[in-house]
């Protein structure tokens, strides 16, 4: 029960210092705002407004006040939510990001986990025979996987997903996070159909990730090799395999979880360009669509959940962690 | 002649290479002379480049490259910055690939086959698959993609260095006095850089791009004001230790200034460390150009750009993929040298031999076990 109380404790801690991480990256956009050129105002509104209505917008922005003033009340209104009106969706910002936002969970979500299931088992794998001709042939070959552009090897897998023999032994869509039909399937044909477009994009996303995660699954997991209990339980005679599961793979692979922040900025950068090229109606798509069509309230609301995205992921992810290693509260509490 | 004496050395790589290197420098400039002439007559900036580049790798070829040192390290006498790194076959590739997109982006004027920007017949010159008068075929428009790679690599070079030296000098600055002052100084900062982490790197960068006109030198300041927060980081965690050595602990008692002090004593130090972050951030810094300009929002047309070149082959995948294929295959060559020589530089700076890799004592000791397994 003791260990229960401190976790909450730690819990409550972490979230309190999450939100003025939260104000503070609205701070950022607020500055970024200002400092492009032109006022904002211009920046609001389309160029094609009449001076007039410009004048009056002006006026009701509140663009005459001090910038204190200004910067009060655009952190009330994000506060509760309120990110203005784009007009190229035609709907407030709010209401757009709330449309794509769960696709973009969904695709990073997805990348995610992909990226730490085939990188994990990649790291222990080449972990358990280290230096050996399989462990430096993968080892080259996850680094040359982190270093391929992701908007490349999305073109290659469109490349090969759409040659004839590959189509016919494996026909996956190769656009759209949903297909036309999608309304008119039922419930179980319609979970197959998100998770047979999510092949493609996930793929490509997860890839430079999963390279990341098998390059540090493979150091942990020599790390762990060599500790004191490893050595002891292989002295004991137990079966290889079952040393490696029980003592390696899981003190090697938990500190993993701390790498989520390392990781989920990337991710989520990687999820823009991606949705671009498989017209996935996300959060990067809609960003990208506020860029060309210069609606600048679209794109500080977007840039701003993306950051607010990182922070949540990065509070989940410390408290999994907290959660499966007690000392990391026991640590943080005492510092 | 160059090379020779290596090769009489018994150092076959390292005697090719320099008598490779020194041939084909010759036959390009035997080829080109005519485009070397112009450039004496009056040439731009890039042109001027990439005659100095010539000429220097020549008398590189004739001078140190005669006298250059065995590719594989292991000579006790041979202590030189990179001797470690070539002593593992990865470093080795990792420093080719970086030296070789260098020189080419340097002398890219000259290797170039035809005017990157040139429609050469627009309507029946386009998508013109690989062949001996295009070797990597034609563009939509009818633009040599040979000539469109090797220029794209210098624009990606001329992004992603300058803006990587702008990133490690404001890393360095702000972590080192983060560092070393302490207190609320260090803890402000490293907050401010906890609270920039948030953003995606891209995010920040295509939003900034909405802000402002896109050119070279906006890609280069958004590059560099984007990527000094790992550097900061990196580098307060090695002040942090260098400051309590001895060596730092005398200064300060012979009554040298804090910035002195920082300048000359500890930031030395940690010079090791910066040259990996430099490294690494270079490829990613190519990566991030690279995907600005894909996405329409770096340097704009009609700079041949890496990243644009693929975005321009997307519409046209099926039917033209070496449009596609060839820049990113050379984007990626780019970034894996980069990420290449890194690693060896992490290793050698680590002083622990390859990456990970070469703990024999590890390899020992655990050799039983994997007969076992």
């Amino acid at each position: 029960m003791r260990d229960d109380a401190g976790l909450i404790r730690y819990a409550l801690r972490r979230l309190l210092q999450a939100v003025p991480l939260l104000l503070a990256a609205a701070t950022v956009v607020f500055f970024l705002l200002h400092l492009a050129p032109g006022d904002p105002a211009a920046a609001y509104l389309h160029p094609d407004v009449p001076a007039e209505v410009a004048e009056q917008v002006r006026r009701q922005m509140g663009l005459g006040r001090p910038l204190h003033e200004q910067y009060l009340s655009w952190l009330g209104s994000v506060v509760t939510g309120d990110l203005g009106y784009s007009f190229s969706q035609g709907q407030t910002v709010a209401r757009a990001i709330g449309g794509a936002l769960p696709n973009t969970l969904l695709l990073g979500g997805a990348a995610l986990l992909l990226s730490f299931l085939a990188g994990g088992s990649l790291g222990v794998f080449q972990g358990t025979r280290p230096n050996t001709a399989t462990d430096r042939t993968l080892g080259t070959a996850t680094l040359v996987a982190y270093s391929v552009p992701g908007f490349w090897i999305a073109l290659l897998l469109l490349l090969l997903f759409s040659a004839a023999p590959v189509r016919e032994l494996l026909p996956l869509p190769l656009t759209g996070a949903t297909s036309v039909d999608h309304g008119l399937m039922d419930p179980g044909g319609r979970v197959l159909d998100r998770l047979r477009h999510l092949v493609l994009p996930a793929a490509a996303l997860s890839l430079a990730p999963a390279a990341a995660v098998a390059r540090h699954a493979r150091s942990a997991v020599l790390e762990a090799r060599d500790a004191d209990h490893v050595r002891a339980a292989r002295g004991r005679g137990l079966a290889a395999w079952s040393v490696t599961l029980r003592h390696v793979v899981r003190n090697a692979l938990l500190p993993l979880v701390s790498l989520l922040g390392l990781y989920i900025p990337r991710l989520m950068g990687g999820a823009v360009v991606l949705e671009v090229i498989f017209s996935w109606a996300g959060m990067g798509r809609l960003l990208y669509r506020g860029v060309q069509a210069r609606d600048y309230p679209l794109v500080l609301g977007a840039t701003l959940l993306f950051a607010a995205l990182v922070v949540v992921a990065n509070l989940l992810a410390d408290l999994v962690y907290a959660g499966a290693d007690p000392r990391v509260r026991y640590r943080s509490s005492r510092g | 002649m160059p090379g020779l004496r290596a090769l009489r050395r018994g150092e076959t790589g390292t005697g090719l290479a320099v008598v490779a290197l020194w041939i084909g420098l010759l036959v390009l400039a035997g080829a080109r002379s005519a485009r070397i002439a112009d450039t004496v007559v009056g040439g731009g900036v890039g042109e001027w480049l990439a005659l100095v580049t010539l000429v220097g790798a020549l008398a590189w070829c004739w001078g140190p490259g005669t006298r250059a040192r065995p590719l594989a390290a292991g000579g006790p006498g041979d202590r030189g910055p990179l001797a470690g790194v070539t002593g593992t076959p990865s470093g080795r590739v990792g420093l080719l690939l970086v030296a070789g997109v260098l020189l080419v982006a340097l002398l890219a004027p000259y290797l170039a086959p035809h005017d990157p920007a040139r429609q050469i017949d627009p309507v029946a010159g386009a998508h013109l698959p690989p062949g001996p008068a295009h070797l990597l075929g034609t563009d939509r428009l009818g633009r040599d993609v040979l000539s469109r790679v090797l220029y794209g690599a210098r624009v990606t070079m001329a992004a992603a260095v300058p803006a990587v030296a702008l990133s490690v000098g404001l890393g360095a600055a702000v972590g080192g006095v983060a560092g070393y002052v302490g207190g609320i100084v260090d803890s402000v900062s490293m907050r401010v850089v906890d609270l920039l982490l948030a953003f995606p790197r891209i995010v920040l960068l295509v939003a900034a791009a909405a802000l402002f006109e896109p050119s070279l030198g906006l890609v280069v300041v958004l590059l560099g004001l984007t990527g000094w927060m790992d550097v900061a980081r990196l580098v307060r965690g090695e002040v942090l230790s260098i400051r309590e050595r001895p060596y730092v602990r005398a200064a300060e008692g012979l009554g040298l200034g804090r910035g002195r002090v920082l300048a000359r004593h500890v930031l030395p130090n940690a010079l090791g460390p910066l040259l990996v972050a430099a490294t690494l951030g270079v490829a990613d810094a190519a990566l991030a150009e690279a995907t600005l300009s894909f996405l329409g929002l770096g340097v704009q047309a009609p700079t041949p750009s890496l990243g644009s070149m693929v975005a321009g082959g997307r519409d046209a995948l099926l039917g033209a993929w070496w449009v596609v294929v060839f820049p990113g295959g050379v984007l990626t060559a780019v970034v894996l040298g980069f990420n290449l020589l890194g690693e060896a530089v992490r290793a050698e700076a680590a002083g622990d031999g390859p990456v990970r890799r070469g703990r024999s004592a590890t390899g020992a000791v655990d050799a039983p076990g994997e007969g076992a397994a």
